[in-house]
């Protein structure tokens, strides 16, 4: 997989968060207005287009529209993103991560409840 | 030469003529007309570099042609009507000079001749490959910068950047979305790719100001199409890599260029902020010679020197006034006509209008100079060639029983005192040759009886049929044949050289040396009178059929061993000679009222004398010809008028005279069958009876020659197509002849 830039990554979580299956442009574009962060179409072609490249989109071209459908899903992108900062960071280390995560106050208590049903759930199994 | 490559360096030739008028103005009115005009009107010069067009074709077409005839170009229309007599093109000589010294043939030193001759005809391939190298050559250098380029490309991620970028791109026009990377490896900010365009930066980091500049820069490039225009340059060059004056015209395009660019983007931001674009030019100039990028790219700059002539420019940029506009549209209509009106033989015009030659009339019994000195015919078939000498003083064309008139096309054309002579027919499934009575598919090209410095064929599938001509004959064919039949040969020297096909030559005598190369194919060498002064050598040739009189060794020399006859080939050979005391041309001067004008001068014995063959090869006999004193022998003896007679000239001249030899020489000699004048041969041997008649009776050819040896029968089938020959039984001849004459 490869590395995509902030603007690409903004737009493909419009996408991943849309409940429709197929995005069209203009959807794109009013969220992204929405977001604070409108753009020249333009701009958002060239983005669309460098996301195909990267596959990470695919674009269905019906009539003068196209539909564009997430190649990758949010969850196998963050997994993808994770390893690499883990191995980045520290050297595929999780305990280190997680020890980081306990001791810097990362996480609420809540989250750290949660995480922790997690990990006796996966024991289990 | 090739015709294609003769266009070819007329279309370069007349360029350079353009690029040279316009690199002399520029100097005048760099700084006083539009850099964009001076940009562009250097498409024109380049439409003329590779574009072919015939002046005939465009809107100047009429007058050009026009004066093109009266310096005696003719193009002969392909369009011709059915019948043969109409369809006769005249190629008049409207200017003639008569040499008053009489030119003796110019003798040929072969091997300086032979090698030019030899590049000459590879030198289209030569121009082909260094232009095929260089173009490959160009398109590595620009795959290996690609490549650099793409190396450490990174998009511009920012969406404001990008935001920008492309407001500034809308404000130009364009609606296209345009890739915008940075790399770093590059000095300046340059625009590639043509189907993916992509505008690269050196870095994103610099002011509001500056970038939208830049930006602006390279989007206009792109507006304009000037990589495309940067290609067909480099094509250009490429084609015509020969030419210096395409690489003058190469680097001023590459100058007008950014100038020109520059305008625009002055034009765009308006004339007051021209210095603050100036600045930005300076501060993009900071890294400069990582790479090459000049080429293949447009790079926004070159070098120093440029960029301080541009920043003067820069400066000086003023919208230019209605009058300067005006000026710059007649001037771009000037080029426009001269790029058309030197047209591709514009070298032609200023070549033949240079010699004016008095008018004077032509007598029939001299040679005579025609103002073009040699003849060059290029041909490519398939169709059949037929040179014929002419007492006329035009070349004359005629195309006789073309299958597809439409389909051929024959130009001719006076360079350097050489007329050129293009011969092209095209026949995708081929096509029937026939040089008999009812000839086809011929181009006959009646030729002027004069002294020629050359005579150069060059022919492709092409079928040629020639007569003697005072001139050093240099023939080169392809995959055709080429037969050479005179009564005599003593005009011109030949050289042939044929790839494959086969050659024939057959005549009374000869008396000028022949050389000949068949590569693959048969050689025939008919005497029809034994050789008084030969050398033949035939020791290369074979393997094969190889025929010679008994008494021919592969060398063979008699009397003074001139001429020198050199023929080689890989096939069979077949030389044989009549061996008959008559003399072939005795018809005519057994014919009584030719015997008395003969009687009378005491010609008769000179004539039936066996001397007077030493007579015709005495080289003092030449002299006599060439003497000037001689016409005046021939009018003490008032015998001038009968050589300029009417008569005498259509005996010679008539048509069916020339008809009734071309006829059946072709239609038999698929069969053996040889004629000449009217004694026919066969295997050698000299006919008694021939005869010729069509089941149906529309056609009977009768031919009787007392001195012949055998009788022979053309056998037809139905449909009167020749199947073979026979020899008839005597009883056979009996009968015809009995019902014939008794």
């Amino acid at each position: 997989m490869q590395q995509i830039s902030d603007s690409e990554l903004e737009i493909m979580k419009i996408i991943w968060e849309n409940p429709q299956e197929v995005t069209l442009f203009p959807y794109i574009m009013e969220e992204l207005a929405a977001r604070g962060k409108p753009c020249q179409k333009n701009t958002l072609i060239v983005l669309l287009s460098r996301l195909m490249n990267k596959e990470f989109l695919k674009a269905k071209r019906i009539g003068r529209r196209n539909e564009y459908t997430a190649l990758v899903s949010e969850t196998e992108y963050q997994t993808t993103q994770t390893k690499n900062f883990l191995d980045k960071v520290y050297e595929g280390n999780v305990k280190e991560l997680v020890s980081n995560l306990i001791s810097g106050d990362l996480l609420t208590d809540e989250e750290y409840k949660e995480l922790k049903k997690l990990l006796e759930k996966g024991k289990e199994e | 030469m090739n015709a294609t490559l003769k266009i070819f360096l007329s279309m370069s030739f007349s360029g350079a003529l353009l690029i040279l008028v316009l690199l002399f103005g520029k100097r005048f009115l760099k700084d006083k007309i539009s850099r964009q005009w001076q940009y562009y009107i250097w498409i024109i010069v380049i439409l003329r570099l590779l574009i072919p067009f015939e002046p005939s074709i465009n809107f100047m077409g009429k007058y050009y042609q026009a004066i093109v005839n009266s310096f005696s170009e003719q193009q002969i229309s392909s369009r011709q009507p059915e019948n043969i007599s109409d369809s006769a093109v005249y190629f008049d000589q409207s200017e003639k000079k008569t040499d008053d010294r009489l030119e003796h043939s110019l003798p040929l030193d072969s091997p300086i001749q032979k090698i030019t001759l030899f590049l000459i005809k590879k030198i289209q391939v030569i121009w082909l490959i260094i232009a095929a190298a260089l173009l490959i050559r160009k398109i590595t250098i620009y795959q290996s910068f690609m490549r650099y380029i793409n190396a450490g490309l990174t998009p511009v991620s920012d969406m404001k950047i990008l935001d920008q970028f492309f407001i500034t791109a809308k404000k130009v026009g364009i609606k296209k979305p345009i890739e915008l990377c940075v790399n770093p490896l590059v000095s300046s900010p340059l625009l590639v790719g043509f189907f993916h365009p992509c505008i690269v930066l050196p870095s994103t980091n610099v002011s509001q100001k500056d970038f939208s500049y830049i930006i602006l820069h390279e989007l206009i490039h792109y507006k304009r199409k000037d990589l495309l225009y940067k290609w067909l340059t480099q094509v250009t060059i490429c084609l015509h890599w020969f030419n210096p004056a395409v690489h003058f015209m190469s680097r001023e395009i590459t100058r007008a260029c950014e100038f020109s660019c520059d305008e625009a983007v002055v034009e765009k931001i308006g004339y007051v902020n021209a210095k603050d674009y100036g600045e930005t030019l300076l501060d993009a100039m900071a890294a400069v010679g990582k790479y090459k990028e000049s080429f293949g790219a447009v790079a926004l700059n070159k070098n120093k020197r440029l960029l301080k002539e541009r920043l003067g420019a820069i400066v000086n940029f003023k919208k230019k006034s209605r009058a300067i506009r005006a000026l710059t549209g007649v001037l771009t209509l000037c080029i426009i006509f001269g790029a058309s009106f030197v047209g591709v033989y514009a070298a032609d015009i200023t070549d033949s209008s240079s010699g004016k030659l008095p008018k004077t009339k032509i007598s029939s019994s001299q040679y005579v100079d025609v103002d073009f000195s040699g003849i060059l015919i290029n041909g490519e078939g398939p169709v059949g060639v037929s040179l014929v000498r002419t007492s006329e003083s035009k070349v004359r064309f005629e195309y006789q029983n073309m299958d597809h008139p439409e389909n051929c096309s024959v130009n001719t054309n006076v360079i350097d005192d050489i007329m050129q002579i293009t011969i092209k027919n095209t026949a995708p499934n081929g096509l029937s040759v026939s040089f008999g009575k009812e000839p086809k598919n011929i181009i006959c090209i009646y030729i002027p009886n004069a002294v020629y410095k050359t005579f150069d064929i060059v022919l492709d599938q092409i079928i040629l049929h020639t007569q003697d001509f005072n001139a050093p004959v240099y023939v080169t064919s392809n995959q055709a044949g080429f037969s050479l039949i005179d009564q005599e040969i003593s005009r011109g020297v030949y050289n042939i050289d044929i790839i494959s096909g086969p050659l024939y030559i057959e005549a009374d005598t000869i008396l000028k040396d022949i050389t000949a190369t068949v590569k693959n194919g048969p050689i025939d060498l008919y005497f029809n009178k034994e050789p008084k002064n030969l050398y033949l050598d035939t020791t290369d040739c074979g393997p094969g059929y190889v025929n010679r009189p008994e008494d021919w060794s592969a060398i063979y020399c008699v009397g003074n061993k001139t001429p020198r006859l050199i023929l080689s080939n890989y096939g069979p050979i077949n030389i044989e000679v009549k061996r008959s005391d008559d003399k072939n041309c005795d018809f005519d001067l057994n014919d009584e009222d030719w015997d008395d004008d003969w009687d009378d001068e005491d010609w008769d014995d000179d004539w039936d004398d066996e001397d007077w063959d030493d007579d015709w090869d005495d080289e003092d006999w030449d002299d006599d010809w060439d003497d000037e004193d001689w016409d005046d022998d021939w009018d003490d003896e008032d015998w001038d008028d009968d050589w300029d007679d009417e008569d005498w000239d259509d005996d010679w001249d008539d048509e069916d005279w020339d008809d009734d030899w071309d006829d059946d020489e072709e239609d038999y000699t698929v069969y053996g069958i040889i004629c000449n004048g009217k004694s026919y041969y066969y295997q050698g041997k000299l006919v008694n009876v021939f005869l010729d008649h069509k089941p149906d009776s529309s056609f009977y050819k009768l031919g009787v020659n007392p001195k012949g040896t055998i009788s022979i029968k053309i056998n037809r089938n139905r449909d009167g197509e020749i199947t073979g020959v026979s020899y008839m039984t005597e009883k056979e001849v009996k009968e015809l002849l009995d019902d014939k004459f008794w």
